[in-house]
């Protein structure tokens, strides 16, 4: 099960020698929101299914899930980026976890310093001066750094 | 993504945790993750928790800057490892390619040690490397273990890594046959043991004693000379 946590409550159960049809258990989710959960299902699913479909071949398997990824992320905005990285974590979905990390990492390698800001939504709260000297301090990390 | 400039200035980010904000940096070059700590003053040190660090001296080849580069490199890794202040590395890979930034290879591993490292890979392709640290191998956190290169493995008189699982050496050159003898009885490696060996290591004959639940995999290369 992907789903670590959602296993770890079915194990509880067994453990606990609680007798309940799978179909009617309730496993109380109360720190992710219907609309990630939905995504985190499909990408689940998606997953599973390419994976079966491909059971010898990794590569293809690879390659059909990062096909399969990029279309995901054309239709994510940034915001929801959030809940789907808190929710993925919640469950301890540890796949769905690395490629929305990695896919928020991806928008921001190689960027400016403005346009990282600007993406998340943060504003600078140095105190003036600070700033400018750790800018000094850490001018070797912004070599090479595309242009807004 | 969506067009990323259509985030109407809302501050998404800062609703996540620090460590999910690491694991996020965790995806980034270290170089990248430093750079993080100007956002605002919440990023300022979280780049020091991300749990894994890659160094790599490979440079897009520009002859008239090669040697800046390259000091630029090694100063980089001396800081992002002397910043660290021990602060604990889950992964660390140490790549080098040019014989400047190898020469280093010694102290940058005796600084990834002592940040109580789990998993270590130190490569280098260079005919000639020097030696590694013994720290190396009384190392108490090492879960994974992989040294790729022409490194000389020269031991301790005590030699103790108990938590290793996974050992992978390629090329390395031992002392004498007793040397090897002397790493593989002292160290059980639980689960997975490769080595890959040429016939200008150092050894003649090895012999392994391993526990049944460990999978042991070996290749011989002889040299067109011999």
């Amino acid at each position: 099960m992907k789903f670590c946590a959602v296993k770890q409550y079915f194990d509880d159960e067994n453990n606990n020698n609680i007798t309940s049809g799978a179909s009617t258990t309730m496993i109380p989710l109360p720190n992710v929101e219907s609309h990630p959960l939905a995504i985190l299902i499909t990408y689940c699913k998606k997953h599973l299914k390419i994976k079966a479909n491909n059971a010898d071949n990794k590569k293809e398997t690879e390659k059909e899930m990062e096909q399969y990824e990029q279309e995901l992320l054309k239709k994510v905005m940034p915001q929801e980026l959030t809940e789907l990285i808190l929710a993925a974590n919640y469950l301890n979905f540890k796949e769905a976890l690395d490629f929305f990390c990695r896919a928020v990492a991806s928008a921001i390698q190689n960027k400016s310093i403005e346009f990282v800001r600007k993406f998340f939504g943060l504003e600078s709260d140095f105190e003036l001066g600070e700033e400018e000297k750790l800018r000094e301090e850490f001018a070797w990390s912004f070599e090479g750094v595309d242009e807004d | 993504m969506e067009d990323s400039s259509t985030t109407n200035g809302e501050d998404w980010i800062s609703r996540l945790p620090d460590s999910l904000l690491c694991h996020i940096l965790s995806f980034l070059s270290p170089k990248e993750a430093v750079g993080t700590s100007i956002l605002s003053k919440r990023w300022e040190n979280l780049w020091i928790s991300v749990p894994s660090l890659y160094f790599c001296d490979i440079f897009t080849t520009d002859c008239g800057n090669y040697m800046n580069k390259v000091n630029c490199y090694i100063d980089y890794v001396n800081w992002v490892l002397a910043h660290r202040d021990g602060f604990a590395i889950e992964k660390c890979n140490l790549s080098c390619y040019t014989l400047h930034a190898s020469a280093h290879l010694y102290s940058w591993t005796c600084a990834v040690i002592a940040c109580t490292v789990q998993e270590l890979t130190i490569k280098s392709e260079l005919f000639r490397v020097g030696q590694l640290p013994w720290c190396l191998l009384t190392c108490k956190t090492l879960v994974v273990l992989k040294i790729h290169g022409r490194f000389v493995l020269n031991f301790p008189t005590f030699i103790c890594l108990p938590r290793l699982k996974f050992l992978y050496l390629n090329s390395v050159i031992y002392g004498d046959d007793a040397s090897m003898q002397k790493l593989f009885s002292s160290c059980p490696v639980h689960e997975d043991l490769v080595i890959k060996r040429h016939d200008w290591d150092g050894v003649g004959i090895i012999l392994l004693y391993m526990g049944t639940t460990t999978k042991y995999t070996s290749e011989f290369a002889q040299s067109q000379s011999s």
